[in-house]
């Protein structure tokens, strides 16, 4: 009996003893975010920058079933450029390490990626420079050379243009435009702040003898034009709107005209955008990204907690959106409507709250299943949430559902919120998306202050950390279930730019006139 | 050590078997309490819930004498848990996990001779097979500032997910034996996981565990 319970004891300790056996999960840094010990090796080792991007981009990224898929292991892109980016550390030591050298680097490793949003900068602290890689841009210049030529004019996005419509009689009943993009409202007030300095300058440099008054504005004038320099020399638009505005309240004493603190709301993206009418009815909207909500909101509810100059800007926004979206209602109502053109071609995306002032307008109230999304939830590959729906947002206030022909316009510069524009399209019965495949880049993102309400995302911080990467914190799935990362949305009807007859804008437009075609014959 | 220990249960079996050696079956029916454990890393308001589930199957038993006997269950088991994040209020998961588990436990009994109720303790291994997996409730969607329900089965990800359950199991409960061929347990009963639900399928590991106690009673007939 002794024996018995020596040998049951001694098995209970042994089963016991089996209970350490779980193994420890490793550490996972959450690399949103600017923290001395996270970032700390990455300052100086390129080994170290590769680890930070694989690491967080195999915990951030959303699709990594997608890419399983089309047949990328991305453990075996650790294996194979790991010890090539260690290589680099060596090279370090002895020679330096170019940017391009990097560049073509980073691009091996994430060029396979196929998320349209995804960029990537890593700084090459040999030479201080930070070098960016965006995976789709690079497949969509190699795989759709054509299309990516014919949406691009002098290396940028093609703006549509309406000259010709505009100058041939009986084309246009009604057109209106504002341009309020970033570049322009930074370069109103560069320009009036440089304007000034060189008046004085020049105004000095004339004369041979100068009242003390002058010679100090003569001094301020020159400290001004430094500072203008450095502004310039600045690489994100956040970093010259916080440079601008502190010029602008360093010398608002002055009382330049067009010097004003800068919106950072209306600023933030801008605006470009056109409405006319077309002879037929037909009311077209293009705009160059989706930043109309917060022009709207300023105009409608913060009037009057704005400064002047934001107060006109908005008004211009104001008057475009509501000159398109009044001309809907009014023609709908006494059924004139020929049809709704919304030109997203070289629109490069926004805010999604911004569906609701365009395809979002023209549908009932309550919202518009568009798409359907998964989040990432968690830190492994494959954490998601199920499937849910991607209700977008519709025009809440009172207006007209449009019944007449829609067609949306799209080219491969057509990227994000035009993307989901189009594929909304895709699911309303009167309408049609015409032009050219898209970007191919659907899944959303939020802000870094918002990498906390789905733990994915950003990662870093951009011009700061030495990775900082683009990156997508969900899931766009059409409704039949296709995920178009990297392929883009195909319209209904495809047709090419006729760039000949185009004329950079002062020719016929052979994508809008056939939307034209589709609205007025329906074929 | 997986091996030693099924080698330590062997030789148990193998000791002179008394006369009182008997076989014995029964049904099992009960509730379990599942917690899982997983490193939530920088999720910090990732809040990891245990929740209950069923628990039922069927038993048998081979007793060598009077206190020894090996016992071998199969037993439908959920291994529940429940995921929320504490500073965000739409998330909600509830995940309902089915399990199929074979333990096989070396049964030490104990007692007065007399009395007709008597301990007993169970010791062992469990293997077990992830059935199916079904997830409820409630996921905010950042893009449409929605909150949705949702509600289905799991897909089980092939690379990912580890269907084969191992760890060990042990549990203590009293038995009255009602008469000479009929017996009824009741047992509190833990099994403890060994193998990750999630296998090392990335270079980063992240080994996801379930610890699940219940309570559960048994009809036995004694041969």
């Amino acid at each position: 009996m002794r024996n018995y319970i020596k040998g049951a004891a001694i098995a209970t300790m042994m089963v016991f003893s089996l209970a350490s056996c779980r193994k420890e999960s490793d550490t996972v840094r959450n690399f949103s975010y600017l923290d001395v010990v996270t970032w700390d090796k990455a300052q100086k080792s390129y080994g170290e920058k590769f680890k930070i991007l694989w690491e967080g981009l195999n915990s951030n990224y959303g699709i990594w079933d997608y890419e399983k898929e089309l047949g990328l292991d991305w453990d075996a892109v650790y294996d194979k450029y790991y010890p090539k980016f260690t290589e680099l550390d060596t090279l370090s030591k002895t020679g330096k390490v170019t940017d391009d050298k990097l560049r073509e680097l980073v691009q091996e490793v994430v060029d396979p990626l196929h998320d349209g949003h995804l960029f990537i900068m890593v700084q090459n602290h040999m030479t201080g420079n930070f070098i960016a890689v965006s995976p789709n841009s690079d497949r969509n210049k190699k795989e759709r050379e054509k299309d990516y030529n014919e949406a691009q004019v002098g290396g940028q996005n093609l703006k549509p243009s309406l000259t010709y419509y505009y100058n041939t009689p009986g084309k246009l009943k009604d057109f209106k435009t504002v341009d309020a993009t970033a570049s322009t409202q930074l370069l109103s007030v560069v320009d009036s702040l440089s304007g000034w300095s060189k008046r004085i300058l020049d105004s000095t440099s004339r004369k041979t003898l100068v009242t003390q008054e002058e010679l100090i504005s003569e001094f301020v004038a020159k400290t001004m034009e430094n500072e203008i320099d450095q502004v310039r020399a600045l690489k994100s638009n956040a970093q010259i709107i916080d440079g601008i505005n502190t010029l602008a309240l360093k010398y608002a004493y002055l009382n330049i005209p067009g010097v004003h603190v800068l919106d950072e709301n209306l600023i933030k993206s801008g605006i470009d955008m056109t409405y006319a009418l077309f002879e037929g009815n037909i009311a077209y909207l293009r705009f160059d990204s989706f930043s109309i909500t917060p022009y709207l909101t300023a105009f409608v509810t913060e009037k009057s907690k704005l400064q002047p100059y934001a107060q006109q800007l908005s008004a211009q926004v104001a008057e475009v959106w509501y000159s398109w979206f009044n001309a809907i209602q009014e023609l709908h109502k006494t059924k004139q409507l020929g049809g709704v053109i919304i030109d997203v071609r070289g629109n490069g995306g926004g805010m999604a709250s911004d569906y609701a002032c365009v395809l979002g307008a023209l549908l009932p109230s309550g919202g518009h299943h568009a798409m359907d999304t998964r989040m990432k939830r968690g830190i492994g590959r494959y954490d998601y949430s199920p499937i849910l729906p991607q209700v977008m947002p519709t025009y809440e206030g009172a207006h007209v559902t449009v019944t007449e022909p829609i067609v949306v316009l799209t080219n491969l510069h057509s990227v994000s919120m035009s993307e989901m524009t189009a594929v909304g399209a895709k699911v309303v019965d009167n309408a049609k998306v015409v032009g050219t495949r898209t970007w191919g880049g659907l899944c959303g993102l939020m802000g870094n202050d918002a990498y906390s309400v789905n733990y994915a995302g950003h990662i870093g911080v951009e011009g700061e950390t030495p990775v900082y990467v683009y990156c997508p914190c969900e899931a766009s799935f059409t409704k039949d279930g296709q995920l178009l990362e990297g392929v883009g949305v195909t319209p209904d009807i495809e047709v090419h730019l006729d760039k000949t007859a185009w004329n950079n804008g002062l020719g016929p437009d052979s994508q809008l006139d056939r939307a034209i075609q589709y609205i007025t014959t329906g074929k | 050590m997986r091996n030693k220990a099924f080698l330590i249960v062997a030789v148990l079996m193998m000791l002179p078997v008394g006369l009182r050696a008997q076989w014995r079956v029964g049904v099992i029916e009960g509730a379990v309490y599942n917690i899982h454990s997983q490193d939530v890393h920088y999720m910090t308001d990732f809040s990891l819930n245990g929740a209950f589930g069923l628990n039922s199957g069927i038993s048998g038993q081979y007793s060598f004498n009077k206190w020894l006997g090996v016992r071998a269950d199969l037993i439908f088991a959920q291994k529940n848990y429940k995921m929320s994040r504490t500073d965000l209020n739409n998330v909600d998961y509830n995940y309902l996990n089915n399990y199929l588990l074979l333990p096989v436990m070396a049964s030490f009994s104990f007692g007065g001779d007399n009395f007709p109720l008597r301990g007993f303790a169970n010791l062992g291994y469990y293997g077990g097979l992830w059935l199916t997996s079904h997830r409820f409730g409630t996921d905010y969607n950042v893009m449409s500032e929605k909150t949705y329900e949702f509600a289905g089965p799991v897909a089980f990800n092939q690379e990912r997910d580890n269907r084969l359950d191992m760890g060990l199991v042990g549990g203590v409960g009293m038995e009255l034996r009602c008469n000479k061929h009929l017996g009824v347990q009741i047992e509190a009963r833990c099994y403890y996981s060994l193998t990750s639900q999630v296998k090392e399928y990335m270079k980063v590991k992240d080994y996801r565990y379930d610890t699940t106690i219940g309570l559960q009673a048994g009809v036995y007939y004694i041969f």
